[in-house]
């Protein structure tokens, strides 16, 4: 890279715009060619499955036709002059947005490439709320196009290089012009003209990657030729994994830690065959299916139940065809539309929703106020606000923080982002915000349109990672602890000498987790999981990507002679896990026999230690001069390493926990030693079942380094 | 068994509110890189750096933690064993000053060392490049109130971005902890009674 002194830190950037770190960057240049190649055999795979799974159901497809015929048109119209991974977005959003607009600009949109058809596609963004549901059936096919592009803009090397650059300039400038004319359309529309300005900086960097344009013609019979079935297909994937979404609807409102809720199994079917063809823009705003798991959600009452026709039994007998084509990978193509029929977004959308919860903050969400925000919170005690929403000071904080230089984000593509994030923290309070899901949101946004992603969002942090984020992180830590028992029980040795250098696994296990292994692992192989992720609808995939990790690595991790290096090893060999079919497999097929259910079994286990020692802590807070019970947990601590049984006895399960919001602190001033004795036994007892030895461990380490 | 064939490892906590530069310094520190584009720090990173100090080699083992409250919940499981904590502020934010307490008080109760009264800190007050300094709301002289009140705890005005003071400051936490992880060893030769499973233990794990 040329200007590489100046901008050390400025990565290259892979097929998704996201950045290659530099040390691996040549190993991402091996791998840019094995995924590829991966990539078209994917392709044809998926292509074969979503035609026969059309074949199968020509009920569906025929409701669908009507809508096909424009969304080819659109799709060639718009394929041409989006590049770079910005267009993702665009292309999304666009996608979305045209629809019965659509049909009369066909004409023009078939013609040609010109800014015009961008316009047009941007004036069709009114129809979009209106549209609701029925985008789906051209997002695909956007989808498709786009990502092809991209993956063409970023990946190798630069003979095409310039050529590409005046394209990608032209388009950007092109979009640029659309700017104008599609204010007003707030929500819809932020990231489709951010993705317009994509600056020459971030082009001038893909410019170096780009892949060779044969992965376009691969992925062509996937959007064109086939575009009808695809559809089709999508539908019924969709509304298999639909059905999950409309089971747990029941129970969506309580979002608020429930330990952990357990989700319908794939399994159980709903037959009800005839709803969820939302491909077909004449359902659009009006289908009632659309509108009655949003009630449920709202009322609580339990319509739904009424959806839940199959009790259990396998419906879809391609379902296990379908779990091992995910596990192969969605191709980037499909991947965003795949991705909201797995989270179930056409079931969870509930029309206005988004909107509603923007329009909830009074003032406009623009730099001024929110800087006004920040300052606020800084000076004043935010006396102001009667209900200070306090996380808005660290959206503010993370959103420039999240995918740092990304083409997608922008100006505009932030805003959308700081819109998804304000508008989840409101729908569930318990919540809030909390770091990490800046990048599940940007991550989103680079897939699907903004109100998707934002269900998207929904039902990943409300229900695959319930209790997750709040403001305990309960289940988080809970699953930490699950993690160590299996670890200890598949990795034994391993876990032997992890003790030995007085290393926990949750310090490298437990970001991995709360990231969702975003930015832990090379992004094409945080894809493969979350395709796996969100497939499943759980966290099981977690827990068997991180089994592989440590087969794979275990061999050079119980090489390690101290703790530094161990944790540092373990870190790079993630970090540049670019195997990530090896990876992905590893984890399904030699780990398959950890399942939901066992786990569940587990955190069952755990979570009571979790809890109390939570609450033990905060108690400890409150009440820390309390002397009483220091003999009996020295006792306990030192006697019984496995028993968590703090005298105190949890008053019940996860639910019952309120560690009070506000923490108070002792005071450091008059602290003495007996506090200390005191809180740390406490803390001991947290860490029993994580760790045994831990409280001696590093003491020892020390001593041991004293002797030899 | 000679002091100067011994590696000594330190491990070194880096606490204070979600982006006052905490990344930053390490990565100044550790790489000698600046970025204005840093991610947010999710649960915790960790990077090593070797030092020489009085002629001793001494592997610091930094802990980057995320800023977010709600992280603290697993704190436990990193602050415990460390021989120096780093408080970071941001010298042109007040509430990054006034959560120091916080940190402070929590890290203790959660690392709970065996010597929270002379467990040592260190207090950097980072920033101080923004604006030329126009834009500082926390003095220096409040900052060494603070410092003089948590038992002398040593500052350094630091910029991650210009590379100012940075290294001094941590070289400072390497001779802290140090001393802190002599101490230690003290302690343990006198309290730990029996070390002989410790030793089985290790053989034990010849894997």
């Amino acid at each position: 890279m040329g200007a590489a002194a100046a901008f050390d830190f400025e990565y290259k950037r892979d097929a998704y715009g996201f950045a290659v770190r530099p040390q691996h960057l040549q190993r991402f240049r091996e791998y840019a060619k094995i995924y590829k190649e991966e990539e078209e055999e994917r392709a044809e795979r998926w292509k074969d499955f979503l035609d026969r799974l059309a074949e199968s159901a020509d009920d569906i497809t025929t409701s669908i036709s009507p809508s096909k015929e424009y969304a080819a048109a659109r799709d060639v119209n718009e394929g041409g002059h989006l590049d770079g991974a910005e267009n993702v977005e665009n292309s999304n959003r666009d996608g979305i947005k045209c629809k019965d607009e659509k049909e009369e600009e066909e004409e023009d949109a078939k013609k040609s490439d010109k800014p015009e058809n961008l316009k047009e596609v941007d004036g069709s963004n009114q129809s979009q709320e209106a549209n609701g549901e029925a985008d789906d059936s051209n997002d695909v096919s956007a989808n498709s196009e786009k990502l092809k592009e991209e993956s063409i803009a970023d990946s190798i090397e630069s003979n095409k290089a310039s050529e590409e650059l005046r394209e990608v300039n032209g388009c950007s400038e092109e979009l640029l012009n659309e700017d104008g004319g599609s204010e007003g359309l707030k929500d819809s529309h932020g990231v489709s003209d951010g993705l317009g300005q994509a600056n020459n900086d971030n082009l001038e960097k893909l410019e170096e990657l780009f892949l060779d344009k044969g992965l376009l013609d691969e992925l062509k019979p996937i959007r064109v030729e086939s575009e009808k079935r695809v559809r089709a297909s999508i539908s019924i994937i969709e509304k298999m994994m639909s059905s999950r979404v409309v089971k747990k609807s029941n129970t969506a409102n309580g979002m608020c830690g429930k330990g952990e809720t357990q989700l319908a199994s794939i399994e159980e079917e709903e037959r009800t065959a005839d709803k969820s063809c939302r491909g077909d823009p004449a359902e659009e705003s009006s289908d009632p299916d659309k509108v009655e798991p949003a009630q449920d959600r709202e009322s609580g009452d339990s319509t739904s139940a009424a959806l839940e026709g199959g009790n259990g039994e396998p419906y879809f007998p391609w379902r296990e065809e379908l779990e091992s084509l995910v596990r192969g990978g969605v191709p980037m193509a499909l991947r965003g539309e795949m991705w909201q029929a797995f989270v179930g977004v056409g079931a969870r959308k509930i029309t206005g929703y988004y909107n509603k919860l923007l329009d909830e903050g009074t003032e406009e969400l623009d730099e001024k106020n929110l800087e006004d925000q920040v300052l606020t919170e800084q000076t004043s005690a935010q006396k102001k606000l009667p209900q200070p929403e306090k996380w808005k000071g660290q959206i503010e904080k993370d959103l420039p923080r999240t995918f740092p230089g990304h083409p997608a984000l922008d100006e505009d593509g932030r805003n959308a982002l700081r819109r998804l994030l304000t508008a989840y923290a409101r729908h569930n309070p318990s919540v809030g915000y909390c770091q990490a899901m800046n990048f599940f949101a940007g991550l989103f946004l680079l897939f699907m349109p903004e109100e998707h992603a934002f269900w998207a969002l929904v039902g990943v942090i409300d229900e695959y990672f319930d209790g997750y984020y709040t403001e305990e992180m309960i289940e988080s830590q809970v699953d930490q602890l699950v993690l160590e028992e299996v670890v200890r029980e598949r990795f034994p040795k391993l876990a032997k000498h992890m003790d030995f250098l007085g290393v926990q696994v949750a310090w490298v296990t437990g970001p991995w987790f709360l990231s969702i292994f975003i930015n832990m692992l090379p992004w094409e192989s945080v894809l493969r999981v979350w395709d796996v992720i969100l497939f499943e609808g759980n966290r099981t995939m977690l827990f068997r990507t991180t089994l592989a990790l440590l087969d794979l690595y275990g061999p050079a991790l119980v090489t390690t002679k101290d703790a530094g290096d161990a944790i540092t090893l373990l870190q790079s060999l993630a970090g540049s896990t670019f195997d990530s079919s090896q990876l992905v497999l590893t984890a399904c097929m030699g780990f398959q026999s950890v399942r939901e259910i066992g786990l569940r079994e587990l955190r069952k286990k755990h979570r009571p230690d979790i809890i109390s020692s939570m609450e033990e802590r905060s108690k400890d807070r409150h009440s820390w001069k309390d002397k009483k019970g220091l003999a009996t947990k020295l006792y306990s601590f030192k006697h019984d390493s496995s028993s968590i049984c703090p005298q105190v006895n949890s008053k019940e399960g996860a639910d019952g926990l309120q560690v009070n919001g506000e923490i108070q602190f002792f005071d450091s001033g008059s602290a003495n030693l007996e506090t200390y004795l005191t809180s740390s036994t406490l803390e001991n007892e947290l860490d029993q079942g994580i760790d045994l030895q831990d409280q001696v461990r590093t003491p020892i380490l020390i001593y041991l380094y004293w002797m030899g | 068994m000679s002091t100067s064939r011994r590696r000594t490892l330190l491990k070194v906590i880096v606490l204070g509110d979600s982006g006052v530069g905490k990344t930053s310094l390490m990565n100044q520190y550790v790489h000698k890189k600046f970025s204005q584009q840093y991610k947010a720090t999710i649960g915790a990173d960790f990077v090593t750096k070797e030092v020489l100090i009085e002629d001793r080699l001494v592997t610091l083992q930094i802990w980057d933690t995320a800023g977010q409250e709600r992280f603290q919940s697993l704190g436990v499981a990193f602050y415990r064993g460390a021989d120096c904590c780093v408080l970071v502020y941001d010298v042109n934010v007040n509430r990054s000053f006034d959560t120091l307490n916080t940190w402070h008080d929590e890290f203790l109760n959660q690392a709970s060392p065996s010597d929270p009264k002379t467990f040592p800190f260190i207090l950097l007050g980072n920033k101080i490049d923004v604006d030329g300094g126009k834009s500082r709301v926390v003095s220096e002289k409040k900052a060494m109130e603070w410092c003089a009140s948590k038992g002398n705890i040593p500052y350094f005005e630091t910029s991650a971005k210009e590379d100012r003071n940075v290294d001094s400051a941590f070289l400072s936490v390497a001779k802290l902890a140090l001393e802190h992880e002599r101490d230690q060893d003290i302690y343990f030769q006198t309290v730990v009674a029996d070390p002989v499973p410790e030793v089985e233990q290790r053989s034990g794990c010849a894997c």
